[in-house]
């Protein structure tokens, strides 16, 4: 385990398997400890699964936000799947964000913990998951109307 | 705008995306957002297919809802992403309908959904059950709610509206993946009601109005 006082703790679960927690406010020297800390325990395995709880964060300015997507195209480059769990529709903004602007298709923003290792468990790309599952529930609905 | 990152478009995605600009602004009269993300993102083909799904979404849920509350869905399908444009803008929609067909002021505004973003799921379950407890408001409520146990994948059973809640949930996590480029710090007074509504000067300006007197009041 490694931990940096009151603002992250990165815990090797198991082969194969890392879980992060974010908490309190962060200033841009706490993420690039996290930066580091966090790509030496995902390199040391071959493909990760992550999960990162943010419902502890308190804020995030831009800065430290435009780190944490660095951290995340890292991760993305290093083959991992990510979720992001996050209780406050706030937080899971950020997490939105940072995977987004990290264009990593294989981590996502979630409200729980479930739903999290669901994410996690799969295999398929964010976007081609979401538009396939839109696609899907427009088409069966309108099969529905169409049956009535 | 802030936060958006420059992209690297096609001529063709470029020229498409113009043109989606010019017809969007002409006959929704607001400007569209994130248009070049989603071709970046999408490609031409996925940008079509998602203008497609969307359409066909909202199209679905007006026919069961009626705009006003088909529009408040799909403000809370933006907040439970956290995107703050779509939670803002979908439900001033809602608003300025209700303000102008029935003359209410609808309980909750962009200013309330602002309070909303910052606040524990559970925390802003609580606070639409407080905020839509009069009978009047009773189907906004449930609806609300259910969307709210779908998305937290806490739902029991099964409702009729479960279909088309998850549809406007997915279409809009679909939507937020590139508006969040804007969505993520934008303030309620930067953010126009996401509708053809918006080319309703006059009614804008009495809804603002009569909010601003309410709030005096409050």
């Amino acid at each position: 385990m490694v931990s940096n006082g009151n603002n992250f703790d990165i815990v090797q679960r198991s082969p194969g398997r890392v879980d992060v927690t974010l908490r309190g406010q962060w200033t841009d020297a706490d993420a690039r400890a996290y930066e580091e800390a966090l790509i030496k325990a995902v390199t040391e395995a071959a493909r990760t699964r992550v999960l990162i709880n943010l419902s502890e964060l308190r804020n995030c300015s831009l800065s430290v936000r435009q780190v944490l997507s660095g951290v995340q195209r890292k991760l993305g480059e290093a083959k991992c799947r990510t979720a992001y769990v996050a209780n406050r529709p706030r937080l899971r903004s950020i997490a939105l964000w940072v995977v987004h602007m990290a264009e990593d298709g294989e981590a996502r923003s979630v409200p729980t913990q479930n739903l999290a290792e669901d994410w996690l468990q799969g295999e398929e790309d964010r976007v081609t998951s979401i538009r396939r599952s839109t696609e899907s529930r427009l088409a069966n609905l309108r099969r529905l109307r169409g049956a009535k | 705008m802030k936060d958006a990152p420059a992209r690297k478009l096609t001529l063709s995605q470029k020229v498409v995306a113009r043109l989606f600009d010019f017809y969007f602004r002409a006959s929704q009269g607001y400007e569209a957002i994130a248009t070049e993300e989603m071709m970046y993102v999408f490609g031409l083909k996925g940008f079509m297919a998602w203008g497609a799904a969307v359409g066909g979404t909202v199209e679905l849920l007006i026919e069961r809802y009626g705009e006003a509350y088909t529009q408040l869905i799909l403000g809370f399908g933006g907040l439970w992403n956290g995107c703050r444009y779509c939670a803002y803008g979908h439900t001033l929609v809602c608003d300025l309908i209700k303000f102008r067909d029935e003359d209410v002021l609808f309980p909750l505004d962009p200013i309330v959904m602002r309070e909303l973003l910052d606040l524990r799921d559970d925390e802003v379950a609580a606070r639409i059950s407080e905020l839509l407890a009069d009978e009047e408001w009773e189907l906004p409520r449930q609806l609300l709610l259910r969307e709210f146990e779908l998305r937290m994948d806490t739902a029991e059973g099964e409702t009729e509206d479960d279909d088309y809640l998850r549809l406007a949930l997915d279409a809009w996590e679909w939507m937020n993946e590139c508006t969040i480029i804007v969505g993520v710090d934008i303030e309620p007074d930067q953010v126009p009601p996401l509708s053809p509504i918006a080319k309703d000067h006059e009614l804008l300006k009495r809804y603002h109005t009569a909010r601003a007197k309410e709030r005096g009041k409050a």
